[in-house]
């Protein structure tokens, strides 16, 4: 075993190791006390070892790896499908893996002073903490193992631990009534797509014979069944990667703790479904069906991303619809052929994304509260917060020279390619991108500036309480964060980047070895201005609002469209009246046939086998005469029956 | 021919190491007289035996005592694998034997002779090729075992237990016996080979009732070793009045012994044409009537006991597919065989944990107690409890338990491609049937609500307290059986924690039976691999 496939093995691994341990720690004690405390160190112990352990593995694969490599043993022969247990490594997977792994020790190392009683509470709460970090750690190892996966069938074991895992952690916080129904919402809703992408691998493997990914696409599929492999997938990438209509499960999650809403919302699970269609993107490279849909749902998920954020009062909502925007912009780099840019605009997007949750964390620990309409002046108290957050957002909106910038010019100049020169999918696809992604730009310009002034800026609408910079256990993560949320994108000019981030560079090797060194990800040309231009529209008109009334929303200016914004199009409600209560009606239904029809039969014959069970042990009471009896007559009878029978059988 | 044979000893290395094992247990006890040492040189030779076998197994198939080209001794890669069963088995009712033995009402010499002597037997089991060296090595292994039933001193259930075990065992062998002499008088041979050479020579020989019957007889008997209905009966009295450990060798190492016993004369000696009918009529029987009834038990081993017989419908089914024609081609053959044996390895191994978990379970030296003194045991030890409930999981064939899910997969999947879809119906329902008892106790086991009151009508075998148990044990040990001597159902489960057993070889045989259920579990391709051979 070579050691980058080591390395990559026990990448998944080892924070699920930690996290099954972690599992076996008292989950939650009566008293406070000595027991519940040295719990609670031992999980943090374990959940920043598994983190900062799969971190460096993470960055050691990077390393050392050199070429694609590829490990593979026969889990289970089932006559005819293989299951295969096995890594693919590329240096696509050790980037992302990277930024994985390094997200998700912030969270672990800012859970700490997060889920901690702050002397602000007035009961005594237990936080719960060992399954906590133990379900982060799982959370961590399922999606790694997303990363780092060979087969299909293990792919999907990782994409469904993390279903699991999301449900368990937004519930976490027992207190909010809304997180049961949240969780509910977000299993339920994923699952939708997931029923799409079970078939769509089965379809895969079945065509081609083999789980294996590197089977899978060199197989040489029919093109109706790729075709539709490839939508049936993109209904599960739609529903982990929350796009319309699946995107509605996103915002609610929100009801998870801060720490939470970071890992989900930045590298793990919305990157699940982006990552997935990146990795195989040589098949979806051939069905420009499933790419025109992927870009149609890009368009539509960016515009009502983006518009839904102007108008929220919750910080939290806010960073959540935004999301669920540069979701948009991920899947609209893949439907237009440029998953390079779309892995770019992830890692950028993780760093800045887990950059602006731990903040706005930062700012509800000190304020106790995530309404921006009972905030304001928080940059005079809270002025570490406030430049890790104007980063955050500077990067969110494309401000240069911070990486947001950068990644999201790669993807509109992606789109602004195909637009005019055509490429995978349609020329109609590409003009939907670009021009989505340009009025994005706009809108993520002045939802961003909103935040910022709503928040930090104007008279302080709270002032019962003194809000100040959080403990330095919750500072280091944002701090750090800063670091790659600023200058990652600088990444972009070099073509060695690019190159790691062109998936399966062994697949078009020949393609990539001429082309790619000189074409870096970034594109400084006359097209930049127009962002540029937008962005600073955007921004000016949020600004001009604010300064106008300091102490009003700049989301008036939407006019009557503003409840629009807040509701999100009331689509919620539209799910709610088209699938939820039809469904529901027709499971009271379901139901009563099941109690009726189908219990009666189980309860029938289970009293019939229990009765039957009654007789039979009161045979065996009086043991010794009627077990030799029972021998000597079933020789007996057994003995006469194959005389009299024979072997005529 | 030459009346001097040369014998291969290497061949019989493990049996010689099996064999050297008791004497050395016996001398052991004889001149140093001290418990640790006994049990220790017992320990010592069970893992010399495994390790033997392992390193003759490995070197291809060897054969002794043979007559022209028939062989009363045949070690290969099927007799490695039981010998190395056998010995491992022992070795963890060994570990599982401390606490019983402390209590103080078994003799701790002759208790760890007979085990050895009982595992001499299974060694030579799998290695014998004739019929009458299958039946002496049978006895071997069952003889001891009438003794162990019955070694607890004053304990009626013990006596009665040995008693019924006895009795049914020795009709069981006459009729073994009678079917091979008649089998002899029929064709003139012993050798299993040359009796499946001579059936599929000369199938005119069937015509004759008698061949008939003797095949009929030889199957029979056996099957009572291994507690198939109608020959169960025996099972589920000896197993509640056997001390713990006991119990655990009978529905392991024993049945294990049955088992091979069957395989050998089905593929090797007798016709597939009469055996298949015979073993599909009693898969079916055994696997219902067991289920069936350990709904009802409320004492943990006699439903152990009943779930026990019911497996071993499960491990007859494969063979039963031989019943039709579509069942009898090489490869479904070949399948049905290997399906039997895998099942076998996962069920060993599953019933070593849950006897392992319930030894650990209960006060040092009681008896299975009910299933009421279970509720909520999961409080008081969480780890013997996870593996009870893994185990018994891992028997109905659930998930967590991949172990005996993929046990039921492949018997199910032999038994369709042996085109006896029925059977496989009929070993689906069963299956189901199982889960009911079995989810019962785990269940039970995390019960947070009072136990009812004392069960209103206590089963014979209840009855018979261990009298001698409470006189002698703490006099005889000291503090290491004080508080538990006091056994039966007059135990409440909410005695304290700290009277419960503490014994580490216990806790050591639960999770290495535990971790290496998993590890099949996990890749049951080595257990098809090993059976396959």
């Amino acid at each position: 075993m070579s050691t980058p496939v080591l390395l990559g093995t026990l990448l998944p691994a080892v924070p699920l190791v930690t996290g099954l341990i972690g599992l076996l720690l008292p989950p939650a004690s009566p008293e406070a006390g000595a027991a519940r405390r040295r719990a609670r160190r031992a999980a943090i112990t374990l959940g920043t070892t598994g983190a900062a352990l799969s971190l460096l593995l993470a960055v050691a694969l990077l390393a050392t790896l050199d070429a694609p490599a590829e490990a593979t043993r026969t889990w289970i022969d089932f006559g005819g499908l293989t299951v295969t247990l096995g890594v693919r490594l590329d240096s696509t997977v050790a980037l992302v893996a990277v930024a994985v792994a390094a997200v998700a020790l912030a969270v672990q190392v800012y859970s700490i002073g997060y889920l901690r009683n702050g002397p602000h509470d007035e009961v005594d709460v237990d936080h719960r903490y060992p399954p906590y970090a133990a379900q982060i750690s799982l959370f961590t190892a399922a999606m790694l193992l997303v990363v780092v996966a060979g087969d299909l069938i293990l792919l999907l074991v990782g994409w469904e631990v993390m279903g699991l895992c999301s449900y368990l952690l937004i519930a976490h916080e027992r207190r909010l009534p809304a997180a049961p129904g949240a969780a509910m919402k977000a299993f339920l809703v994923t699952r939708v797509g997931d029923v799409g992408f079970l078939l769509g691998i089965a379809l895969l493997g079945v065509s081609a014979g083999s789980f294996r990914i590197a089977d899978v696409l060199a197989h040489d599929h029919a093109t109706g069944l790729l075709t539709a492999a490839c939508l049936l997938l993109l209904a599960g990438v739609a529903g982990k990667s929350a796009q319309f209509p699946l995107h509605t499960w996103l915002p609610d999650a929100m009801a998870g703790p801060t720490p939470i809403s970071a890992l989900i919302h930045a590298a793990t699970m919305v990157a699940a479904g982006v990552y997935v269609v990146a990795r195989l993107f040589p098949l979806f490279g051939q069905v420009p069906v499933a790419l025109a849909v992927l870009g149609v749902l890009a368009s539509i998920t960016l515009l009502l991303g983006a518009f839904a954020a102007l108008a929220q009062d919750d910080l939290k909502r806010v960073l959540a619809w935004s999301t669920v925007s540069q979701l948009g912009y991920l899947t609209g780099a893949l439907a237009v052929g440029a998953p390079a840019a779309a892995l770019f605009h992830l890692l950028t997007h993780a760093a800045f994304k887990a950059l602006l949750f731990l903040a706005a964390g930062a700012v509800i620990h000190a304020a106790g509260t995530a309404l921006m309409s009972q905030l304001g002046g928080l940059h005079r108290t809270m002025p570490v917060t406030f430049w890790s957050m104007l980063i955050g957002l500077g990067a969110l909106a494309g401000l240069p020279p911070l990486s947001g910038f950068f990644s999201k010019d790669s993807v509109l100049y992606a789109a602004e390619e195909a637009a005019r020169h055509g490429g995978p999918a349609p020329a109609w696809v590409g003009w939907a991108v670009w021009l989505a992604g340009l009025v994005g730009v706009a809108l993520t310009a002045g939802y961003a500036t909103r935040l910022l002034l709503r928040t930090f800026f104007g008279a302080p609408r709270s002032p019962l309480r003194q809000p100040h910079d959080p403990p330095a256990v919750l500072r280091w993560p944002v701090l750090l964060l800063t670091a790659p949320a600023a200058l990652l994108g600088l990444a972009g000019f070099s073509g060695t980047f690019a190159r790691w981030l062109e998936p399966y560079g062994s697949a078009t090797r020949e393609r990539s070895a001429e082309l790619l060194p000189a074409d870096p990800l970034v594109h400084v040309g006359p097209t930049v201005l127009l962002p540029l231009v937008l962005l600073a529209l955007g921004a000016g008109l949020a600004w001009a609002r604010w300064r106008r009334d300091p102490g009003g929303d700049p989301a008036v200016l939407l006019g009557p469209l503003r409840p629009l914004s807040a509701r999100a199009f009331w689509l919620d409600d539209l799910q709610h009246t088209l699938v939820v209560r039809p469904i529901g009606r027709l499971a009271a239904g379901a139901r009563t046939a099941d109690e009726v029809v189908v219990d009666g039969a189980v309860t029938g014959s289970g009293r019939v086998a229990w009765w039957l069970g009654g007789g039979l042990a009161a045979w065996h009471r009086d043991t010794l005469p009627r077990a030799a009896a029972g021998v000597l007559a079933g020789a007996l009878l057994i003995g006469l029956a194959a005389m009299l029978i024979g072997g005529d059988a | 021919m030459s009346m001097v044979q040369t014998v291969d000893n290497v061949a019989l290395l493990p049996a010689y190491l099996a064999a050297g094992t008791a004497v050395l247990v016996l001398l052991a006890d004889l001149l140093v007289a001290r418990a640790r040492v006994t049990v220790s040189a017992a320990a010592l030779g069970a893992l010399a035996t495994a390790a033997g076998a392992i390193l003759v197994g490995g070197g291809g198939e060897r054969r002794t005592f043979c007559v022209g080209a028939d062989c009363s001794y045949v070690f290969g890669g099927r007799a490695a694998l039981v010998a190395v069963l056998v010995a491992l088995l022992t070795l963890g009712v060994l570990g599982l034997s401390g606490p019983l033995l402390r209590a103080g009402a078994t003799p701790v010499g002759e208790y760890c002779f007979l085990l050895a002597a009982s595992m001499t037997g299974g060694v030579t089991l799998g290695a014998a090729g004739d019929l009458i060296s299958l039946i002496v090595a049978l006895e071997t292994l069952t003889l001891p075992l009438y003794v162990l039933v019955g070694l607890r001193r004053g304990s009626l259930a013990s006596i009665e237990a040995a008693m019924t075990f006895f009795v049914v065992s020795v009709v069981a062998t006459t009729l073994t016996l009678l079917g091979a002499a008649l089998l002899y008088a029929s064709t003139g041979a012993l050798h299993l080979g040359r009796l499946g050479v001579l059936f599929a020579e000369q199938p005119e020989l069937l015509d004759v009732p008698l061949t008939t019957v003797a095949v009929a007889l030889v199957v029979v008997g056996l099957t009572v070793k291994v507690a198939a209905v109608p020959f169960h009966a025996w099972a589920p009295t000896t197993y509640d009045g056997a001390p713990l450990p006991v119990a655990a060798y009978l529905s392991t190492v024993s049945k294990l012994g049955g088992v091979v016993a069957l395989l050998a004369v089905v593929q090797h000696a007798l016709p597939a044409r009469t055996t298949g009918p015979v073993l599909a009529l009693l898969a079916v029987l055994t696997m219902t009537v067991g289920n069936l009834v350990a709904l009802r038990q409320r004492r943990t081993v006699r439903l152990l006991a009943w779930s026990s017989v019911a497996q071993a419908g499960y491990i007859l089914a494969p063979l039963g597919a031989l019943a039709l024609a579509a069942g009898r081609t090489g490869d479904a053959r070949a399948a049905a065989y290997a399906a039997a044996v895998a099942y076998t390895v996962f069920f060993v191994v599953l019933e070593l944990a849950a006897f392992a978990a319930v030894v650990a379970l209960r006060p040092a030296g009681a008896d299975g107690g009910t299933l009421e003194e279970l509720r909520g045991a999961a409080r008081r030890r969480p780890w013997a409890a996870v593996g009870l409930a893994l185990a018994l999981v891992g028997l109905a064939g659930l998930p967590p338990g991949l172990a005996g899910l993929f046990a039921k997969v492949t018997v199910v999947r032999s038994l369709l491609d042996g085109g006896a879809g029925w059977l496989a119906l009929v070993v689906a329902v069963n299956a189901v049937l199982g889960l009911a008892y079995y989810l019962r106790v785990v269940a039970a086991l995390w019960s947070t609500g009072q136990p009812a009151a004392v069960p209103t009508d206590p089963t014979p075998a209840v009855a018979p307290t261990d009298p001698a148990a409470v006189a002698t044990g703490p006099v005889a040990t000291g503090p290491a059986a004080t508080g538990p001597a006091a056994t039966g159902p007059a135990v409440t489960p909410t005695e304290p924690a700290a009277v419960l057993v503490r014994a580490k070889p216990v806790a050591a045989v639960l999770a290495a039976a535990t971790v290496v259920a998993l590890v099949v579990g996990f890749a049951p391709q080595l257990v098809l691999d090993l059976a396959a051979r």
